[in-house]
């Protein structure tokens, strides 16, 4: 499970993250594809998606 | 089965031929699956499912493959495991060349081929490993190991295939495949729990 915040600070827990309308990601077999996107390393397992 | 009935304690048994013939029928019958539960090479035991190995490497038999999303005329298509923490895994029932069918396993109890056999214990975790058709240490891999056989086999539970996600891959070298525990989105998306568990991310 990983912890998903939006930009309003509303915190899901997801186990399966899901690609809607508009979203490039793909979640492929547990592995989060976010290579359309660009990341900020947070540090501590934590990331920002920009 | 019709015109068979049970007998108590005491009574006359009287058997007739064609009953008795019927019983060592299903006794020869289960005693054969049951020699086939080991997987003969040349064999597909019945609850083995087929799938094609696209790899180009041969898959051996007990070897780990990882199982794909994708589908050949409708079968299951297995790759060897090309990232680690491969979740959807399946074991060969018995070995298939590149480019060729073969048969495995997704559930049970069942021998898996594993690096480093010496250093693998019972109760340890397992996975694919990558590059490789051999299972190795992973603490959050998809079986569990409930004994060891002669090098390089161990008997494994397949726990099942985790949906969950937990490593990235990004554009950067240096962040490609680490971890994750919280995702941090910017106003551009829109998050919606749709089931408990189930967070779908849209925009972007």
């Amino acid at each position: 499970m990983i912890l998903l915040v939006d930009s309003n600070g509303n915190i899901y827990e997801a186990v399966n993250i899901i690609p809607g309308a508009g979203a490039t990601f793909m979640n492929l077999d547990g592995i989060l594809d976010l290579s359309a996107y660009t990341i900020q390393d947070y540090g501590d397992e934590i990331t920002y998606v920009e | 089965m019709a015109g068979l009935e049970k007998v108590s304690k005491g009574d006359k048994l009287k058997v007739k031929a064609d009953t008795w013939n019927t019983f060592v029928d299903v006794a020869n019958y289960v005693r054969q699956r049951m020699m086939n539960q080991g997987g003969s090479a040349d064999r597909t035991p019945d609850d083995a499912t087929p799938f094609k190995n696209t790899a180009s490497s041969d898959m051996p038999q007990y070897g780990v493959g990882w199982l794909t999303s994708a589908a050949f005329q409708g079968l299951l298509v297995v790759q060897q495991p090309s990232y680690p923490c491969i979740s959807r895994i399946i074991i060969a029932s018995k070995p298939s060349a590149a480019g060729a069918l073969g048969a495995g396993w997704t559930y049970g109890l069942r021998p898996v081929r594993v690096a480093n056999w010496d250093s693998i214990t019972v109760g340890q975790r397992i996975g694919a490993q990558t590059g490789s058709w051999l299972a190795g240490v992973d603490p959050l891999g998809p079986m569990l190991v409930i004994g060891k056989l002669d090098s390089p086999l161990v008997v494994v539970l397949i726990t099942g295939q985790r949906g969950g996600t937990k490593m990235i891959r990004t554009g950067s070298s240096a962040t490609a495949g680490r971890p994750v525990k919280v995702l941090v989105f910017s106003s551009r998306f829109t998050l919606t729990q749709t089931a408990p568990g189930d967070v779908t991310v849209s925009g972007g």
